[in-house]
């Protein structure tokens, strides 16, 4: 046994072209021990691609690919010139289009590249990376033309082109090629300037023979290099992924690195030259002549046939490749080794460190040292259920407690949901810049003042407020959702705002743009309830500014003159949000109004003035305040109380219309009353009749958000997987049946928490299941649910028969009712075969429950 | 609060437990380590694919 996992290649890196436009003295290809460039042809064949073309199509099928990615590289690809780069997209996509995902990525120096090349790319979703060293001194250091000219400017110009909205969705990233002798911070600060969504800094390739250059005291000149980058990376809150430290955090949390130049996983990708001729990782060209030969040629050698290749399965043996000091180093599962050509001496061949082993080392030790959270963060528990809360929640109840162990990993849940959003949000290319840029500093909001390990106790309690309310995570998994979607789709739409469904409708109208930017509100939701001061942007959806969990400010734009003077990071769309320690500051355009910060924490209805500068006020006859081309009015969240229990009615959420019928819109003063009253007497009735469901309620129940009654006005209640901690309901004719309502709904709440958790139905189970009380069929998971909320309405008619009131007739047949179908519902479930072992426990102890039910 | 660690479960859940790790550290757990925390929520679009030792001349 070697150690080798066999892995198919997915990565194609496919030289186009063997010359280039520049002369780099860097350069890996052209100044290194492997001069064969010389004898290998100008620019690929049709012929070569073409085999290269059936080759990896073969290779998918054989293997079952689901996606491979061919990455067009030289020399300089753009030489190929537009009509050849068209030829060898044209024949990649014909062979591979249909057979599996194709990523297709070029990389070049950017001289050449034009809107015509942009097109192309367009056409065929091609993603470009840019080399691209720093600012202009750095760059022309080595990045120059044969003649000594500087090519700072036309590999800017070509990265400011993909930087347009038109091609925005294109750009992949800029590498950037270390030489110690540049000053880190600004080649940082020259990159970021330039918005990429991705960049790289590669440690330029040497051997224990051809040394890097080093002038260092430290003798670690690499490492003290980038990590001045990566401190001041991490104090700017991460505003763009950076490979090599994206992947030593991601390795350090048990994860997998995104570089061949990191970590220990097996390498997947094979070089075809020019020729026609397969080779191992170009990079081994600094070694020896020849060293990344493999004698195999996509003529005569399946691709199968070069993963067997020594030199390639050395690559894919992990830790058992690397040299004894490696395998006994404690930070090798982020190192991994380093760069494979990086660990050449002549004699011992590749059986050693790497040349920058110590730079390695010290780096990851930093990047450890700065994250404790992160190795700990995959190696510790994961959240767990105890067995006296399970049992609880299976048998259809659970208390506070066991409702306790849920939201809290419904807490780690939300902020991986957060995180990716910002995460994915600012990394996709589809994403305008400006949309990005305010998620950043959104982002900065919330990562610095909210959730910071050093913010006081105040700070991190006002993050877990905000994160806490239920539609966090329903805005969280919509976005998530659209951004997947688009990946590849091109632009993901404007700045705009909501379009439909007359303001409070469900949502399908808001762009992307305005989802992501939701962000913002977010992070002002947060600064306001931590006292933090904040200045974030936040977007104008269904003509309101909302801050969730607090409520909203309608605005209406009276005068077309506000889009004329714009501050930066605002326009008509998007509103400009200021936190200090008395007042929050909302501007729209050139206006704004102000509300007292107190007021809002207190969910009071609150004055709206004028902020300081900007002169007359006048108050409608609607409430609207008009502040010269701004109105506004505050409308908070309101609560719903009665002795032990207190729910936010949530009729303001722009992301509360996830539930099966539609949101109702905003509630007048009277039709709150209404509610107040409904909810007070229906919770009376909990607690007086149906004890055993008023603790999980009253510890889980956050948020109740009103919906239109149906036209034929039956009773609608509803929860939503993608929102713990919210039901929503149409108001009810009476108490008794709002208090059922709130049982039986809440009773999915509980289970699609515990849902999240753990797997109850085996998902390899497609089957569709008829439920005694519904005419169609559906998926097991959909019956067990249903089951589970039956279980409530059978104990609470139950309840209600034994009273001996006016209704308890009807009761007991309700009762009769219910109890028969769950019955029957758990019997199907336990007779599918497709429960898991602690899925047979919940229905155990579900028909335990229905069968200790006893009417008198 | 309640402690995950005091707890004992037969089976442990697939939620990694992150509610104190600072949201700075967070972000810079990558895509692979997110997509992991919240697979279960997103079941059907799983985080964008993470090259293998990814080709690193190119981005």
């Amino acid at each position: 046994m070697d150690g080798r996992v066999f892995m198919p290649a997915d990565q194609f890196v496919l030289k186009v072209n063997s010359r280039c436009d520049l002369a780099c003295d860097h350069c890996y290809v052209y100044e290194s021990a492997d001069q064969s460039w010389h004898g290998r042809p100008i620019a690929v064949s049709p012929e070569v691609v073409s085999r290269t073309a059936q080759r990896i199509a073969e290779h998918v099928k054989t293997h079952e690919l689901d996606s491979v990615e061919v990455v067009l590289h030289g020399g300089e690809p753009l030489l190929c010139g537009v009509a050849g780069l068209r030829r060898i997209l044209g024949e990649l996509a014909a062979a591979l289009g249909g057979l599996c995902r194709l990523d297709l990525r070029v990389h070049t120096n950017g001289v050449l590249l034009t809107e015509k090349f942009c097109e192309l790319f367009d056409a065929h979703g091609v993603h470009v990376g840019v080399s691209l060293d720093g600012d202009r001194a750095a760059n022309d250091r080595h990045r120059r033309y044969r003649d000594g000219r500087s090519s700072y400017d036309q590999a800017v110009r070509a990265v400011e082109l993909l930087g347009t909205d038109r091609f925005r969705h294109l750009y992949a990233g800029l590498l950037c090629t270390i030489d110690v002798a540049n000053d880190p911070i600004a080649v940082y600060e020259s990159l970021l300037r330039l918005s990429p969504p991705r960049v790289d800094f590669l440690l330029p390739h040497a051997t224990w023979d051809s040394p890097p250059v080093r002038t260092a005291a430290s003798g670690t000149d690499y490492a003290d290099w980038l990590i001045e980058i990566f401190d001041r990376w991490q104090a700017d809150g991460n505003p763009v992924g950076i490979r090599t430290f994206d992947s030593i955090i991601a390795t350090l949390a048990g994860g997998q690195s995104s570089t061949e130049a990191l970590g220990l996983a097996p390498v997947a990708m094979v070089v075809i030259e020019t020729d026609g001729t397969y080779e191992q990782a170009d990079s081994l060209k600094v070694t020896y002549a020849g060293a990344p030969e493999t004698g195999l040629d996509v003529f005569r050698h399946s691709l199968d046939t070069v993963i067997e290749h020594p030199g390639v399965a050395a690559r894919q043996r992990g830790l058992a490749s690397l040299s004894a000091t490696c395998r006994q180093c404690p930070v090798v599962t982020s190192c991994g080794g380093g760069m494979y050509a990086h660990r050449y001496r002549e004699g011992s061949q590749f059986d050693n460190p790497s040349v920058y082993c110590g730079d390695l080392i010290k780096l990851i030790e930093h990047v450890k040292d700065t994250l404790p959270h992160v190795t700990p963060a995959l190696r510790r528990a994961t959240h767990v259920i105890s067995d006296g809360a399970f049992a609880e929640l299976a048998a259809g109840l659970g208390g506070a407690e066991a409702i306790g162990q849920l939201t809290q990993a419904q807490r780690s849940l939300r902020r991986a949901l957060l995180t990716a959003v910002y995460h994915e949000g600012v990394s996709a290319p589809a994403v305008p810049v400006a949309v990005r840029e305010r998620m950043r500093g959104a982002w900065q909001v919330l990562a610095m003042s909210g959730g910071d390990r050093l913010a006081v106790p105040r700070a991190l309690g006002a993050l877990d407020s905000v994160l806490g309310h239920p539609y966090l995570r329903a805005w969280a998994v919509r976005c998530l959702e659209r951004l997947r979607r688009v990946a590849g789709d091109g632009y993901a739409g404007g700045d705009g705002q909501i379009s439909g469904a007359g303001g409070d409708g469900r949502g399908s109208g808001v762009s992307l743009a305005a989802d992501l930017g939701h962000l913002g509100a977010i992070a002002a939701a947060v600064a306001i309830r931590g006292q933090a001061r904040a200045r974030v942007a936040v977007p104008v959806t269904s003509g309101a500014v909302h801050l969730p969990g607090l409520g909203r400010l309608v605005v209406e734009p009276v005068a077309a003159e506000s889009a004329a003077v714009l501050p930066p990071g605002a326009d008509a769309r998007w509103a400009l949000v200021e936190v200090d320690a008395d007042w929050v500051r909302v501007r729209v355009g050139a206006n704004g109004v102000r509300l007292p910060r107190p007021s809002l924490l207190a969910g009071e209805p609150c004055r709206v003035e004028p902020c300081e500068a900007d002169g007359t006020v006048a108050v409608s006859s609607d409430g609207l305040l008009s502040s010269h081309g701004l109105s506004a009015r505050w409308e908070p969240v309101r609560v719903l109380a009665a002795p032990g229990i207190r729910v936010a009615l949530e009729d303001t959420d722009p992301y509360r219309d996830c539930h099966q019928w539609q949101a109702a819109p905003r509630l007048t003063d009277a039709e709150f009353a209404r509610w107040q009253n409904c909810f007070a007497l229906a919770w009376r009735e909990i607690q007086a009749n149906h004890g055993a469901y008023g603790p999980a309620l009253a510890a889980g129940l956050g948020v109740l958000t009103p919906m239109v009654a149906t036209s034929a006005g039956q009773d609608v209640g509803s929860a939503a997987r993608q929102a713990f901690g919210a039901l929503a309901a149409a108001l009810p004719a009476g108490p008794v049946t709002m208090a059922l309502l709130l049982i039986q709904e809440f009773q999915h709440v509980k289970l699609g928490a515990v849902l999240d958790l753990f797997d109850l139905c085996d998902p390899a189970d497609k089957r569709l299941y008829k439920a005694p009380w519904r005419a169609e069929s559906k998926p097991l998971e959909w019956l067990l649910q249903g089951a589970y909320a039956q279980l409530a309405v059978s104990e609470f008619w139950r309840a209600r028969a034994r009273l001996g009131e006016d209704d308890q007739a009807r009761a007991a047949r309700r009762y009769e009712r219910s109890r028969a179908r769950t019955a029957a519902a758990i019997a199907m479930l336990a007779g599918s075969g497709s429960l898991t072992p602690l899925g047979e426990r919940v229905a155990d102890q579900m028909r335990k429950a229905i069968s200790a039910e006893r009417l008198s | 609060m309640v402690s995950t660690e005091e707890l004992r479960s037969p089976f442990p859940s697939a939620i990694i437990d992150l509610r104190d790790v600072p949201l700075a550290e967070m972000q810079a757990l990558g895509s692979d380590v997110l997509g992991r925390a919240i697979g279960r929520v997103l079941p059907d679009s799983s985080a964008p694919p993470v090259p293998v030792a990814a080709f690193q001349s190119s981005i």
